[in-house]
């Protein structure tokens, strides 16, 4: 447990001391955002009723830069066998490393949701709370995979293209979890369907957490 | 010569199957002639699901055991599971032509099965991309684990979520004129499946030991005598 | 083409739809077996050739 505290602790300590990643991240995302409203065009009803999909859309293509990023710090001058000789527990590892991505996708969402309220004139009907709430599970769901095709595709040389290819059909429930509840944040619930979407979405996460956490183990030490 | 003996005899069942299903079983209710497409698609549906299972079993094996034998058949069984999830998406596309007006829509069952072929497809290149033996086998293993999670996912999606497509083909839910040519198709194709699985897991093999044998230093056994 | 007449809530005709998905699959799987004997053949040849 503490093993995975410092790994979160080491890798945002990394982040924090040079901003210009976090920060090129969610530019990335931004633009991304003026790039749906570009082709989709000016029909501000249009953009308002698939704000959720933009938004999660955006978080998804800024993710994969994320997850290929957090690893690269490791495999630059052969840190990743140092870790291993240093008594890391893998699972703790992939963990660590995990938790330190959701974080930093956490942070990428809620920066560029002002831009995007702005962008496709959003206004909520539930609670903000909930909002966050999907936001962190969303995070949560995508990162596990994230660090573990990560580890798996780094020092590939075309893990650019991989990551992304391997990771999306993963990433669709969760990409469909989150839109459809972030939707229904925007727009109302009548029907109370958000609690069974955020079900669904906490127990994909558990599925990701408990199965990458197992296997990690395995990719390291190959 | 034992694979294409099973292969073979698989697709003779087959086609006795077919045989039945196309000419001698009755009509579908609904669907009439257009649901006879049932023999062709519901053993595909199963077998796709079987084939994907047996990689699982295989990459579960290959990371237990590390032995070469089990990713090979691994390797196999993914290709097959491949060819066989692409022809269930084209079949499906033309059973929804007649029945649902479309070629495809974005449904739950449909979607899941797509995601599932990319999974696998992505967890071929993947592999294409690997050089080292050792990790190439850990991570189509792991890669295929991973994967087998949106077989559960498709197999299920009619139940969990409301889907245009009708729900899985049971003894129960099916009529008793259609169980025999059904069954004939299905076992028809799992002994296709296991044939394919064991012709194309013997190429891996054999690709595999040729990789990791040393290579042959030169020797003079050859070499004629200079000619005078 | 003509697609499938839906007027007495059952399908009618469209029998070309059959024939194309059992063609289909009939198709696939001989194509797919030829590759495979092909290719097995080929690589038989170069492990055996390969072993003294």
């Amino acid at each position: 447990m503490k093993q995975v505290l410092s790994v979160v602790r080491k890798d945002l300590m990394i982040e924090g001391k040079s901003w210009t990643r976090i920060v090129g991240l969610i530019a990335f995302a931004i633009l991304v955002l003026l790039l749906f409203s570009f082709a989709v065009g000016p029909n501000t009803k249009i953009l308002q009723k698939h704000a959720a999909g933009y938004l999660w859309l955006a978080t998804l293509f800024a993710s994969s830069n994320l997850f290929t990023q957090s690893f690269l710090l490791e495999t630059e001058g052969g840190a990743i066998e140092q870790l291993q000789l240093a008594p890391v527990n893998p699972a703790a590892l992939f963990f660590g490393k995990a938790i330190a991505n959701a974080l930093q996708l956490f942070v990428v969402m809620v920066a560029m949701f002002p831009p995007l309220v702005a962008i496709c004139d959003i206004s909520f009907t539930e609670s903000g709370w909930l909002l966050l709430l999907t936001m962190l599970l969303g995070s949560l769901g995508l990162s596990a995979p994230g660090a573990m095709y990560a580890a798996m595709t780094a020092r590939l040389s075309n893990q650019q293209l991989l990551l992304p290819l391997l990771l999306f059909p993963l990433m669709v429930p969760v990409l469909i979890g989150t839109a459809k509840a972030t939707s229904l944040i925007f727009f109302g619930d009548p029907m109370e369907q958000i609690p069974s979407w955020l079900k669904l979405l906490g127990t994909f996460d558990l599925i990701y957490w408990s199965l990458c956490g197992a296997l990690f183990g395995r990719i390291v030490e190959t | 010569m034992k694979q294409y003996v099973v292969l073979s005899f698989g697709f003779l069942l087959l086609l006795v199957g077919h045989v039945w299903g196309l000419f001698w079983a009755p009509m579908e209710s609904y669907m009439q002639n257009v649901g006879r497409i049932f023999y062709v698609h519901v053993p595909t549906a199963w077998l796709t699901m079987v084939t994907y299972l047996f990689a699982f079993g295989f990459a579960v094996a290959s990371l237990w055991t590390g032995k070469q034998k089990w990713d090979a058949y691994l390797e196999g069984s993914i290709e097959v599971g491949i060819i066989f999830n692409i022809l269930l998406t084209l079949q499906g596309a033309i059973w929804a032509k007649p029945t649902w007006g479309v070629w495809w829509t974005w449904d739950p069952r449909l979607t899941t099965n797509v995601i599932m072929m990319v999974s696998f497809l992505g967890v071929l290149l993947f592999r294409a991309s690997l050089a080292n033996t050792e990790k190439r086998a850990v991570m189509t293993s792991i890669g295929s684990i991973v994967s087998f999670v949106n077989v559960i996912v498709v197999y299920e999606s009619v139940n969990w979520w409301k889907s245009l497509h009708q729900s899985q083909s049971t003894p129960k839910t099916v009529s008793e004129t259609m169980h025999i040519p059904l069954r004939l198709a299905a076992f028809g194709m799992l002994f296709m499946v296991i044939g394919m699985i064991m012709i194309r897991g013997k190429m891996a093999l054999q690709r595999l030991e040729e990789e990791s044998r040393a290579p042959d230093l030169p020797s003079n056994d050859d070499k004629q005598p200079l000619e005078v | 083409m003509v697609l499938a007449a839906v007027g007495d809530g059952v399908i009618q005709g469209a029998e070309g739809y059959v024939y194309a998905a059992y063609g289909l699959t009939w198709l696939i799987l001989i194509a797919y077996t030829v590759s495979l004997f092909l290719r097995a053949g080929k690589q038989a040849q170069k492990s055996g050739g390969e072993s003294r």
